[in-house]
């Protein structure tokens, strides 16, 4: 049987302190800039600003604004359906699995350029079918 | 954008820079627009391409609304940026496995699986998979706890947690950054359970508060939950340790009442010698529900009683298979295709379920699709109909494969006989035209509560099985409908006050998380329906809300609380 999730006293204190109305203000995006830092400074010591930031938050806001996900959504399902087996197992490596180009090509037995090569053409091939059956779709 | 730029950016896609190649490709970012447009545009299709490739791993879900338009550029952006992090096998995740119940394995990149046990210390990249059994991860003051048959990736900044997997309680003294393929989630000196499974994502908080990632900042304050699926639903937590206490006790009294568990009951009596039946199979899975393990002498004795006797009854193969589908469906697969096996050959020629089964049944295969072989009475009725379905629809989640021709026939025959007001009645053999005034107030074709939650479960449960390209899409919404504006928790909405209102709840309940909704209208059904249960239930653990003179061969206060256990611990899968 579950027991009763009960905080301990001792740590009454930090844990207020963690609902303070100034953490309430931070914004998801302040949050996002903190962590992506601390993530750069501490494996790849790369440093980044503010206008970086700025840049990529236009970037993304701007293809937010053009793109309609629930079409994307479906013209992509179709399309990943008419892909061959191996670019799904591909798929399936990478996005199920999260495995990285280096460990599906352990997995899989080719190399590592191979995988890569692998991959961007397969992204390559579901972006010209979506757009194929976008245009498809207005005719 | 060049070649090189290219070729960084597929690459930074697919987790393959180091850490120069990485800063290299950040400076590029930094000094092309063009290259940031197109590393947006290729990171909105990748979260589309991963929703649509981890629903593969979850089959027949009904298709959902993407949620990307809404998602925060900061979540996008920030998942976007952080592929490169499952590079390799990095540093230390800063975790450490304190226990493991059952078994668990980690996948390193690139190495074979392997079983882990406590003191083992993740690193970024590792992939923890546990079975049947539980984990326990802790790093300084925080404490995860892992649940069965659920898969986590050590990603920093943070973990992601895989469809299908379930934290059951991260208490965390320390930030927490958590990726799930809804969306991300923070918490920082916070208890909270994530459940990503059904490729949605539900957070209840119960103490602190957990920061999520959509078109703006949802705060989800200790005593609440929230939802991230098409949209976002939000409402107040049933407090746990009152939950607790009362299904405690709830079992405790079913345990009391051991006898009645087994005492055979001849209450159903339509076109066949009656079936015998017991409580074996609610109990079990009761019991099941309520966290019982497979040694308690109780639950070991109801699993021996349910697997040692004939299919005899509709409603015996239907909670059969559906407690053994809970309990472990691949043990128990032979079982739960005989069970199978015998609602497709029981099936009326109009496509409801009558009581009484085929009683004999040939050698089942353990493999390939399971075929209807014989053909059922002409008719039966909805109740007993949607157990049916329900028991079909737990063996097919448990990977049975079934004949199409029973999935489609049961579905037109609820198809056919909803009523104009968007709800379902009784239907008793058949009858589409029987009506109050000749009839008993049980059996009336006249909408009620728990005919109409027993429809649209059992439609949701059969567009789950087998698409139907949405021609049962305005069945179900009318009968949602209908539910939102009768719903009530303390009786039977459009029924006498006490007429079954457990099984009311039970059925509402099961619609409710097929649609992977919390809500009927403006009710909150497992909120009212829990107040109302922990309101009702007697200091001895039990209920007895039934209180017509229907079904007086039942044992009304085990029935009623083995379907409290039930929906008090609902199933969430």
């Amino acid at each position: 049987m579950a027991s009763s999730p009960t905080p301990t006293s001792p740590r009454t204190s930090s844990r207020r302190s963690a609902s303070s109305p100034s953490r309430r203000r931070r914004s998801s995006r302040t949050i996002a800039r903190n962590k992506l830092r601390e993530h750069l400074r501490r494996r790849s010591r790369i440093a980044v600003d503010d206008a970086f930031f700025d840049g990529l938050e236009t970037a993304f806001d701007d293809a937010r604004a053009a793109f309609d996900a629930d079409a994307r959504k479906e013209a992509l399902r179709g399309c990943l359906a008419e892909i061959q087996e191996r670019a799904r197992q591909m798929l399936v490596w990478r996005y199920e699995e999260g495995l990285t180009a280096a460990a599906i090509a352990e997995r899989s037995g080719q190399s590592r350029a191979g995988v890569n090569s692998l991959l961007q053409r397969i992204r390559e091939i579901l972006r010209d079918c979506v757009q194929r059956k976008a245009a498809e779709a207005r005719a | 954008m060049n070649a090189d730029e290219k070729d960084l950016l597929h690459r930074h896609l697919n987790g393959d820079l180091d850490a120069a190649e990485q800063a290299a490709f950040f400076a590029r970012l930094e000094a092309s627009p063009e290259l940031r447009r197109e590393l947006a545009s290729l990171a909105l299709d990748e979260a589309l391409i991963s929703e649509l490739v981890l629903e593969k791993r979850t089959v027949a879900h009904p298709k959902r609304r993407a949620w990307i338009p809404a998602a925060a550029v900061a979540a996008v952006m920030l998942i976007a940026l952080t592929l490169v992090l499952t590079v390799g096998r990095g540093t230390t995740s800063g975790f450490r496995v304190a226990s493991v119940e059952g078994e668990a394995r980690v996948m390193l990149q690139g190495d074979s699986p392997k079983d882990i046990g406590p003191g083992f210390e993740p690193r970024e990249g590792d992939i923890l998979q546990t079975f049947e059994g539980k984990a326990v991860l802790e790093h300084g003051g925080t404490r995860l706890e892992l649940e069965k048959q659920s898969t986590l990736i050590f990603a920093k900044p943070g973990i992601r947690l895989v469809d299908g997997c379930v934290l059951a309680r991260a208490d965390t003294r320390s930030p927490l950054w958590l990726n799930t393929p809804k969306g991300a989630a923070s918490l920082e000196s916070a208890i909270a359970r994530f459940d990503a499974r059904r490729n949605r994502l539900r957070v209840d908080v119960e103490y602190g508060s957990v920061v999520l990632f959509r078109d703006k900042e949802v705060r989800v304050d200790a005593g609440q939950y929230a939802i991230l699926d098409a949209g976002i639903e939000r409402g107040q937590l049933v407090p746990r340790a009152k939950l607790d206490d009362a299904v405690g006790r709830a079992c405790a009294f079913l345990e009391s009442r051991r006898a009645d568990l087994v005492l055979p009951i001849v209450s159903e009596k339509r076109n066949a010698p009656p079936p015998r039946r017991t409580y074996a199979e609610l109990a079990l899975l009761a019991l099941h529900r309520a966290g019982y393990p497979d040694s308690h002498p109780l639950k070991g004795e109801l699993l021996g009683q349910v697997r040692g006797r004939p299919v005899e009854s509709t409603y015996i193969a239907a909670l059969q298979a559906m407690a053994l589908a809970e309990i472990d469906p691949a043990a128990h697969q032979d079982r739960i295709r005989l069970c199978a096996q015998a609602l497709c050959d029981s099936q009326c020629a109009n496509g409801q379920w009558d009581y009484a089964v085929k009683p004999a049944l040939p050698d089942v295969s353990m493999t390939g699709r399971i075929r209807r072989r014989a053909e059922g009475p002409k008719s039966g009725d909805n109740s007993v109909t949607a157990y049916a379905v329900l028991g079909l629809h737990a063996a097919a989640r448990s990977g049975v494969d079934l004949d199409p021709v029973v999935i489609a026939r049961a579905r037109a025959w609820w198809l056919s006989c909803q009523n104009a007001d968007g709800g379902w009645g009784y239907n008793e053999a058949g009858n589409l035209l029987a009506n109050d005034a000749d009839k008993t107030v049980y059996t009336t074709n006249a909408s009620y509560g728990s005919a109409t939650a027993a429809a649209v479960a059992a439609l949701v449960a059969l567009r789950e099985l087998r698409n139907d390209e949405a021609r049962s899409d305005a069945a179900i919404l009318n009968g949602v409908t209908w539910l939102g504006a009768n719903f009530a928790a303390d009786h039977t909405p459009r029924k006498a006050p006490g007429f079954l209102p457990l099984h009311w709840l039970s059925m509402a309940g099961r619609a409710g998380q097929l649609l992977a909704t919390e809500h009927f209208g403006t009710h909150d059904w497992y909120a009212e329906g829990a107040d109302f249960l922990l309101r009702t239930q007697h200091p001895s653990g039990e209920w007895t809300a039934e209180q017509g003179e229907f079904m007086r061969a039942e044992k009304m206060d085990v029935l009623d609380t083995c379907l409290a256990i039930l929906f008090l611990k609902r199933d969430s899968r």
